[in-house]
């Protein structure tokens, strides 16, 4: 038997591993309007513990503007924020949000989130390098 | 007995922890891409991989740019980090994550570091820990 063939197999008290992902190169732009950059959709199962990651390049055209960027639910509500301050106009920097939760069971999804919070630059979310949005199942709540 | 035929049905489908890791207590300085640190593993195939980097840079100039990045045995990046360096010669925590699914035999993966923007000379490890961590995440 080989080894995808048990994939089914998932004991409760061990980390299933890497259950949805979303994985891009393309590059999203925005100013004050809050913006998906990259989103996921998976089935939660009851009493398991995720790690939802994302990470893109960023960066804002104007020197010193900042910009949140946030995990948040399908409805856009906000679960985890991190924010990112433009250190030199136009040059991307990394960024990268985690956040650990209990997920009721059935359809979630999750969305990497974008808003520019100070300044008048226009923002870059992935800089058509990778950029994701990650749901890792690290064991029983 | 080789790790693939060792399993049992309840191990194949949950994470396997960390199966590689190397660490580096040194400073490294570079301006064209230079090897940080180097470390390989096995895989059995069909199984998934997150590697995660960590080590503190700087550069001896503001508002340079280094970029580290993870990188196949041949140097080809798999993921990238670009960290504006807005003061000179002050550490910034650079960390990257990267999820693969290899074919069967042994993976080499390099944490590498160059200077893309700037002139000043820039270095990574700063005597503090930097590490390269691969940990099996589950069947793929």
């Amino acid at each position: 038997m080989g080894i995808t063939s048990k994939k089914a197999n998932k004991p409760w008290n061990t980390a299933w591993g890497v259950v949805a992902e979303t994985v891009t190169t393309t590059d999203v732009t925005f100013t004050t309007s809050e913006t998906d950059i990259v989103s996921v959709t998976f089935t939660a199962v009851t009493g398991r513990n995720y790690l939802v990651e994302a990470k893109a390049e960023v960066y804002s055209t104007a020197l010193s503007d900042s910009a949140n960027f946030k995990i948040t639910d399908g409805s856009n509500t906000k679960l985890e924020r991190t924010y990112s301050t433009s250190v030199l106009a136009n040059t991307a920097q990394d960024l990268q949000v985690r956040l650990h939760e209990v997920i009721a069971a059935g359809s979630a999804t999750r969305k990497l989130r974008g808003v520019r919070t100070v300044g008048t630059g226009t923002w870059h979310a992935g800089n058509n390098e990778i950029a994701f949005i990650r749901v890792t199942d690290i064991g029983p709540a | 007995m080789a790790v693939a035929t060792n399993l049992v049905p309840s191990e194949a489908g949950s994470s396997w922890g960390m199966v590689a890791y190397v660490q580096s207590v040194g400073n490294i300085s570079f301006t064209t891409e230079t090897t940080i640190l180097t470390l390989s593993y096995v895989s059995p195939g069909n199984r998934r991989y997150c590697i995660r980097t960590k080590a503190e840079i700087y550069s001896s100039a503001a508002n340079n740019v280094i970029t580290m990045k993870i990188t196949d045995n041949s140097n080809t990046k798999l993921e990238r980090a670009p960290i504006p360096m807005k003061v000179a010669n002050t550490a910034y925590d650079c960390q990257m994550v990267y999820y693969e699914t290899p074919s069967a035999g042994t993976i080499t993966r390099k944490l590498r570091g160059v200077r893309t923007t700037g002139a000043g000379t820039c270095n990574a490890g700063d005597g503090e820990i930097a590490f390269i961590a691969v940990y099996d995440m589950g069947p793929a």
